[in-house]
Parts: C-alpha cells; structure tokens; sequence
C-alpha cells in the first residue's frame, strides 16, 4: 500500500471490510467456536476472505483477532497463545494484502466492564490490552483499530495500552451506539470524540445499528473534531430467521448510505455484522478514492465526563468551574475525607450542580491521609451523581493519576505550573490520558508583571507541544492574586488575561476566590474581578456557585465579550425572573392568634417550629390540654378530612402525626401531672415473625398515639407468642399486624387461629403492602388498613365494638 | 455481536443514578404534582427536598445480571441452561415460550440508605418515610437502568425484550429468590436472600428475568 495511512485517510477516503464471522461460519466455522482460533487451525479459511474483501476493493483488512486478547481466549483456554495467534492473524492478512491494503491489527472488548463501574482493574485492562497490541504491532500490523466499544472508560484503556505498545502506529477508535444514538454507558457522539481526539488518531461508529441511524453520527463526531472519522454499519438491525440471525439490508440498500456518510465528513467507510464482499465493492463504486469533504470544527478547550462536554475559549459560555469540593479551611468536610467518607463531597457536588455550575474541582487534600485513595473515590463518588466535567485538583502526582484512571471522560488536570519539576511529573501524565490541564503562569516565584507571566506560559506551552499536547488542551491560569495585598499585582492579571489570549491564542482561567483575601464584603470583589476579566476576555473561572452574585455578574460581562451572541441567554434568564416576581406573594391577613398557628402548623407538618409555638401558647396562659384538644387534635382530624378528600397526601399525614409527637412531648409532661390522661384503648402493634420492613407500622403507631390510644410497639420479626404474652400483659383492647411479603403475611393467619383457639378477647385489625380486605376476610381477622390514612379509623372502630361487646 | 452475558454473571458497580423529584412523588402517591416546587406545602417540600439530598450520599447502585439459553418449553416449567425449576408458573411459560434467552437480573442500592432508614425511624419517622419511599423508587430506578443495558444487548442480536418480571409477583414464588440469585452471583454484590421469608438484604432490591423473544415470534 502507498503512501501513511493517516495522511491518506485525512484527505480521501479509503475503504475498510466488512464482517469476518458469518463469512467463517459459511466456511466451516462451527457456530460457537472462536474464530480467532481459526488463524492457527484454518489459515487458509481466514486468508480466502481477507482475498475476497481485498478484491472487492477494501484499502485496509481487518485481522481476525477481535477476540484474541488474553481475557477472552481465556474462555477458550487459549490465553497462553495470544502471541502465536496476533501474530498468525497479521501474517495471513499481510499474505491477503500484499501490497494492496493496509493490515490493521484488530482489537475488540474484554467482556467485563472495568473498575469502578464493574470489577476489572483499569490498570489490569491496560496491560491485557496492551498485550494483544504488542503482538499484533511486533508482527508488522499497520494500524490497530479497537472497535465495537461502548464503555468510555474501556475504550480509553485500551487507547492507553495500544499507545504504550505500539507508539508508532495509528490507532483507530471505534464505539458503538444504540438508535437512540448514545453508547450503552450513555456517551453521546461529542463527547465520544471529544473524550477521544486526544487518545486516537481516527474516531469512528461501528456495529448494533444499521446506517440510516450512523449519518447522525457521523455528522456530530466531524462536528466536534478535527480527527478522520470511520465508519461501519451492520447490514441493518438483526433480526432472528429459522433459529438464524439474519441482516436485512441488501448491499445495494447499505451503498446507499456511502454518499451521506461522505459528506458528513467520513473518511474510513466499511461495513460491520452481516455485511460482506459485495457490500465493500459498490461503498467502493460508490465513493471510492474520494476527497474528505471540508468541515467546520469550532476551536475551545475540551473538557468532557462520560455523558457531557463543555468547551472553554472565545465565544463560548464562560465556564464556572465549581470551587466547593475541597477541604481547604473547612473543619468538618476535612474530618470527613479523613474519616474515608465521601457523603460531604456528594452533597457539595449536588448542590454545585444545582446551583448551575458548568464544571467541578474536585481536591480532595488532607494532610496524613492517602490522598490517591481519597481522589479516586470522590472521583467515582461525584460522576455516579453528577454529569458534569470534573477538575482533578492536587498537587500530588499520584492522586492526580489516580483520579484519571477511574474518570472516563477527559478531564481538566490542575494543574502544571513552569517549574522543571512539575513540568516533568505532570504534562507526561496529561499525556498519557489525554486529559486537558491548567497551566499556572507561575514559576518557582509568582511574577507580578503580566509579561512575566506570559514567559512562563510560553514556557508551559512549548514544553506541552513539544510532548504532542495540543494548544486546544490548555487553559492558562492567570494567577488572581490578593488585591489586599497585591494591588499591582491584581492590574496585571488582569492585563495577563489580555497578553496571554492575544500572544497565545490560549484560553484563560483563575481562581476567582483568591482575589478577595482579608477584605469585607468579599463577594462584591469576586464579581467586580470577574466582569473586569471577563471583559479583557477570561475564559473560564474556578467560582462560588452558591453566589448569586456571580451568575449576574457573568451574565451581565457575557454580553460586552462576545459570550452571548444576541444577548439571547440574558433575555432568556431575565424574563423568567420578571414572571417568577409577577407571583402574588402570600396574603398578609389579619394576625393569627397561637392557637391558630399550632393548628396549622400541625396541619403543614412545621416541625421545626411547633415546639416553640406551643411554649409560647402555654407562656401565653393557654391550657395543655386545650392545646391539645382544641388545636392539635382538631388539626389532625381536619388533615384527614382533606385525605379522604384526596386534596391531602399519605406524606402529609406523616408531617403532621410527626408535627403533632413533637408538640406532645411538651405538653405531655403537663397534663399527666395535672391529672389522669383517659387513653382511647390499648392496642398491641408488630410486624408478624419472618419480616423485616417496619416503617410502615411504625408511622401506623404514631397515628394511633396522636388519636389518644396507648400504643405497644413489639417491633419486627415478632413470633405469635411474644404478641399474645404483650396483648395479655397490657390488656389489650386490638392487635395490629403488619408484613409487607407474601412469604411472611401466613403469619398474621397463625396469630389469628391462636387467638380463636385459646378463645382470647382481642381484636385483630391487619395491614401492608401485600394485604387486602379479601385476605383481612379470608383469615378471618376483624379489620383491614388500607394505609396510613385508614388505620385511625378501623381502629377506633374495633376497639368500640372490642368494649361494647364487654369483652374486657 | 457477542452476548457478553453467556459467559458468565456482568456485575455492575456504582451505577450512575439521579434521583427524579416526580418519580418521588409518585413514590409517595402524591399526584399531579410534578416537581417539590409545585407543592402546596413548602414544609413538605422542604422535607422531602432533603430526604433526596441525603440519598444521594447514601445510594450505591449495583447489579449483577446473566443470560441462560432455554433449553426446553414445559407446560409448567421453561428449562434453562442453569436450573430446571426456576422460571416456574404459568404466566413465565407464557412470557418466556417464544424466547430462545433468559436474562436474570439482580440489583440493589447499597445497605447505607435501609440502614438510615431504621436509624430515623426511632428518631423522626416523617424523615425516615420520606427517605424509605426516596430508596423504595431507586430500587426500581436501578433495576431500570440494568433493563437498558440488557434491551441493548437483547436488541443487538436481532431479538426483542419482553417485559421485566419479578419474582414474588403472578405466580412465581418468592421462593425461588435463593436460587435465582445463586445463578446470577449476587454474592458479588453482597446481595443474599434471608431463609424463610426470601427477603433480599439489603432491602431494597429488584430481582426479575427478563426474556429474548424471537422477533418472527412477535
């Protein structure tokens, strides 16, 4: 074959095979058996297709090793020959190829899903990846192309492993995507190529869909990068014929395709499962040896998590980069990374997202404990919650490969500075994950001037070229500096902002919080730092998201930067503000007296304040008991007047039963010493032997507690005799049971038939999930509760008839 | 395209999740209703706000799923490569008769969010409902996200999925939990069935099949 592979692929377009099974099976191949093994035991076999699909006209074959790493020959008990089998693999496709087509080394998944998502280590996935690469690249592959990927994580494994094996090859990345064109982990096409571009040297679709779903594609990878795109549909989706399954585009119907594939800016076209020879021959007739079409790739700095990209630079959003996630003068998030748990760190993230970050740091630094360990799980911790791009912050090495390795996006790394050291440790790092990082103008010393700083980020820039980092992953931290302490210093970083984009053409960043150290009213200094550097042209800023202040003051610099083309964002969030104030605020009424205001705060289930409400009423000369009864029992019986109304809900009644326990433990102490509290009745509660879900009888208990009657809680797992000892030793008026299983509501049947054959008094009323009034009858128990709502009443009602039957 | 899951049990970890305030609602039977905002009550809304907050640090969703190929249609029993009487009852034969794969699945939220469950529950048990119904919804929300990994996997060898079925539900016992567990590897994920009862621990679990229906078939 003439000419590198990448610069052919870069302005024409080359044809690639189609599937190699199916073309096996037709052969001999019996269903089932690994085809891999076939390049030791039917090499012929294996070189008639290669023949067949380079007659047809494919510029580059795929060699049969799509199966031939060490994980999945060892299903066949083959992984001590993957050398052997790599390397017969490429012999026959170069034999097939001769001088006509390119041999690429083919690799496909491991058939486990890596760490932490799943259980193979990503270290592990390297290595084994790196194994088949070494093999296949050591027996004269050409290229390799990793194909039929759907996990981000694993692509980028295997991206890492081939680089480290075959440095000098090509590598094709291909991922695979359902109609609803995302990747089975959720990745859409951009930020697939996004996350990509760093890593492969072409980015492609292939297999699960046919075509017409694939031009989409296509279309938004050439969108997001400037990398060759491939290509390679199925003959249509599968679908099961006679115990076969069979592809139901015709060639003709696939060929088709070949020109809208082209235009939407592929380069490397072929087919996938059920395609063949034929299929190869008219993509060739069709659009063989064409030039690329031209594309338009917008510029910016790409970061990206496993679902989402954003960009950084010119004429994009100014990215706030949440700045929440780090222990740094925070006693307690700090005690809790040093206690292993990441609960505050999620929260953090939550609330960052919710207050519109666009981005989150993540720096997870506490001194004495492992911080690699630490990063990595706030790293798992934050993306299982949150879909946006994180920033991985530390000034330990480790911590920061550590979080790369769980993180299957691409990340912002923070950060380099121009100090050889770090220069050294860190940009290898960005490298070999193909993580974008922040450069800090700084060196040994932060400069003052703005043309200092630009040096360094010369310095930072020429030393990243020159390891194969491309300008587009760089963002240039400006330095904010203390404007209390460092007024000039403050101007010049400003000035940075200006030198730095206009000499570099680089995007910018600063830790915006910085500025205001040892001066009040600190957020106005954030905002007024932040419009001032927007407007000299920041990119991006590591923010408090929390403050309102700053999305105004971004919103308002957007519109004079270029950020907000037709001022369309700002009307958007104005006008939505404007409406939110047209709403009537609440009615200011007459004031209401204390015992309205228990009422309703019963009725609203205001548990944070009905305890102070009822001091007042009580310091106000109210009655305990009129508290009581006069406000808080007529609150709860209104409230279940609204839920038979359906106008109120289970989860209010539980606010308000909630609302009223806690106004009782004040008034409780109260009325038992100024005299006897008449209880309604006794009832006995548990949840039956065998079951273990409470929650439900125990808000049943507190209901019944609010509605004056003395309530026995047994528990769970609660055996027959232990609710019959308690019935007999209280006295019981009623006994509820509760099982929320199939498997454990027979126990309520055995309490039941007990209580008959010893011929006991009680009442037994029923309720759970899997109960119903025809079981309740079934059994022959007295009541069934339908939910929280209903069981006040099938109780008062039971212990009626229980004491006018003079049964106690 | 492989089937990854003949091969052995895929065990998933620390699957991504949000937590959507609607389904919550619903959750708790609360209608029309379709964000906390548009509560009538700003207490409940608050309350519930921070019954989901709290969540979010205690899930950790984690499945484990395998596909069985049927080998034998009974009139009571589908007969697959694993067991010959776990998928039992009429309304599986139904399901499963036109299938040539079975897909069991299980799945659960972590043990953290049952565990702070019963904590509240001695303390404020409005805050424990509401956290309970938060997990409650999850669970399924976890067995929702396996179930999409599966269509795919269904979808991609030419096949279409038939709807989740669980066990305890129709007339497939709870009592074959143990061993549909046992074949899944849910000891992976630390998922065990208590004796007698079934119970999955921790609560708040899903365990269900899911079948590959011929395409010709439907």
């Amino acid at each position: 074959m003439t000419g590198h592979f990448l610069e052919r692929v870069r302005r024409e377009v080359l044809l690639l095979d189609g599937s190699m099974g199916a073309l096996l099976q037709n052969r001999g191949l019996p269903a089932g058996y690994a085809p891999d093994l076939w390049n030791l035991e039917n090499p012929a076999a294996i070189e008639a297709v290669h023949r067949e699909y380079v007659d047809a006209g494919s510029d580059v074959i795929l060699t049969n090793t799509f199966g031939a790493s060490r994980l999945r020959l060892a299903e066949y008990g083959a992984e001590g020959r993957l050398a052997e089998i790599n390397r017969a693999a490429v012999e026959i496709a170069r034999r097939a190829a001769g001088t006509r087509a390119y041999v690429a080394g083919d690799i496909g998944p491991l058939g486990t899903t890596l760490a932490p998502f799943g259980e193979l280590p990503f270290d592990d996935a390297v290595a084994i990846f790196a194994e088949q690469a070494r093999a296949l690249a050591q027996a004269g592959a050409d290229l390799i192309v990793i194909e039929t990927m759907f996990d981000l994580l694993e692509l980028r494994a295997a991206l890492i492993g081939a680089r480290d094996a075959a440095p000098n090859l090509p590598l094709v990345a291909s991922m695979t995507f359902t109609t609803d064109g995302l990747t089975d982990t959720g990745t859409d096409p951009e930020t697939a190529a996004a996350a990509l571009e760093t890593l492969a040297d072409v980015i492609a679709v292939n297999c699960s869909t046919g075509p017409d779903a694939m031009t989409a594609v296509v279309e938004k990878m050439a969108r997001t990068t400037r990398r060759p795109i491939g290509v390679q549909p199925n003959a249509g989706l599968p679908v099961q014929r006679e115990g076969r399954t069979v592809f139901p585009l015709s060639a003709e119907e696939v060929a088709a395709f070949g020109t809208g594939f082209v235009e939407a800016g592929a380069t490397l076209v072929g087919g996938c499962c059920g395609t063949t020879p034929d299929y190869i021959r008219l993509l060739r007739k069709t659009i063989g040896g064409r030039p690329a079409s031209p594309r338009a790739v917008p510029g910016g700095v790409k970061i990206t998590s496993r679902m989402k990209t954003v960009r950084i630079g010119p004429g994009f959003p100014f990215l706030k980069i949440g700045e929440k996630i780090n222990p740094t003068g925070k006693k307690a998030f700090a005690e809790a990374i040093r206690e292993g748990r990441m609960d505050m760190i999620v929260a953090e993230a939550r609330k960052q997202y919710e207050h519109g970050a666009h981005a989150l740091d993540v720096n997870v630094g506490v001194p004495m404990t492992p911080e690699a360990e630490n990063m990595a799980r706030a790293v798992t911790a934050v993306q299982n919650i949150v879909d946006l791009p994180l920033v991985i912050d530390s000034a330990n090495v480790d911590a920061l490969e550590a979080g790369l390795k769980v993180y299957p996006g691409r990340a912002l790394v923070n950060s380099v500075n121009a100090e050889e050291e770090k220069l050294e440790r860190v940009l290898p790092l960005v490298k070999r994950y193909g993580a974008s990082v922040l450069g800090l103008v700084s060196g040994d010393e932060i400069p003052e001037k703005a043309a200092d700083r630009l040096r360094n980020a010369e310095k930072i820039l020429k030393r990243a070229l020159g390891m194969g980092i491309a300008l587009d992953q760089i963002v240039f931290d400006v330095l904010a500096l203390p404007v209390s302490a460092m007024q000039d210093g403050s101007r010049e970083t400003i000035e940075t902002v200006r030198l730095v984009g206009r000499e570099l053409g680089a995007a910018t960043s600063a830790g915006v919080s910085n500025v205001s150290f040892g001066l009040p009213n600190r957020p106005l200094i954030h905002n007024t730092f932040l419009a001032l550097a927007i407007g000299a042209g920041l990119d991006a800023g590591i923010v408090n998201p929390y403050d309102e202040g700053m999305h105004r003051a971004v919103e308002g610099a957007s519109l004079f930067s270029g950020r907000d083309p037709g001022c369309r964002r700002f009307i958007e969030i104005h006008q939505a503000k404007a409406e939110e104030r047209k709403k009537p605020a609440a009615e200011a009424g007459t004031p209401k007296s204390t015992r309205d205001r228990i009422f309703e705060a019963v009725v609203e289930g205001e548990r944070e304040s009905i305890q102070a409400l009822v001091r007042q009423g009580l310091a106000e000369g109210l009655d305990p008991f009129a508290v009581f009864l006069d406000a808080m029992t007529p609150a709860i019986r209104h409230l279940g007047e609204l839920f038979g109304a359906r106008k109120k809900f289970i989860p209010h009644l539980i606010a308000a039963a909630e609302t009223m326990r806690k106004g009782v433990e004040i008034l409780s102490p109260l009325m038992e010493s100024a005299g006897i509290v008449e209880k309604k009745g006794t009832i006995v509660m548990a949840t039956v032997k065998g079951d273990v879900h409470d929650i439900g009888k125990n808000i049943c208990c507190l209901m019944l507690r609010n509605y004056g009657f003395a309530v026995i809680d047994l528990g769970k797992n609660v055996p027959c005799e232990a609710i019959l000892d308690a019935a007999a030793k209280h006295r019981a008026d009623l006994i509820g049971l509760s099982a929320l299983m199939t498997t454990t509501m027979m126990q309520m049947k055995i309490v039941r038939d007990a209580v008959k054959e010893k011929g006991l008094p009680y009442k037994i009323m029923i309720g759970g999930a899997v109960t119903t009034p025809e079981f309740a009858r079934e059994i022959g128990v007295d009541g069934h509760g339908k939910d929280v709502g209903d069981v006040t009443g099938v109780a008062e009602r039971l212990v009626e008839e229980a004491r006018g039957a003079g049964k106690r | 395209m492989p089937i990854r899951s003949l091969a052995g049990a895929v065990v998933l970890r620390n699957i991504p999740f949000t937590i959507d305030e609607k389904k919550v609602l619903r959750e708790m039977r609360i209608p029309k209703a379709g964000s906390l905002a548009e509560l009538d009550s700003a207490a409940l809304s608050r309350d519930i706000k921070k019954a989901i907050d709290l969540a979010y640090s205690l899930i950790q969703g984690q499945a484990c799923y395998r596909t069985f190929r049927i080998t034998e249609v009974r009139p009571d029993t589908i007969v697959i490569e694993g067991s010959g009487t776990l998928l039992a009852g009429s309304n599986m034969v139904k399901l499963l008769a036109d299938c040539d794969c079975a897909t069991l699945m299980a799945c659960h939220i972590g043990g953290a969010l049952p565990a702070r469950v019963e904590a509240l529950s001695a303390e404020n048990l409005a805050e424990a409902f509401y956290l309970e119904r938060v997990g409650t919804w999850m669970a399924d929300y976890m067995a929702d996200q396996v179930d999409r990994v599966v269509e795919s996997e269904i979808v991609k060898n030419g096949y279409e999925r038939t709807f989740r079925y669980a066990c305890g539900y129709g007339d497939w016992a709870l009592s074959h939990q143990p061993e549909l567990l046992r074949l899944v590897e849910a000891e992976k994920i630390g998922l065990k069935a208590m004796p007698e009862s079934h119970i999955m621990i921790p609560r708040m679990a899903v365990s269900a099949v899911i079948g590959w229906k011929r395409k010709e078939a439907a």
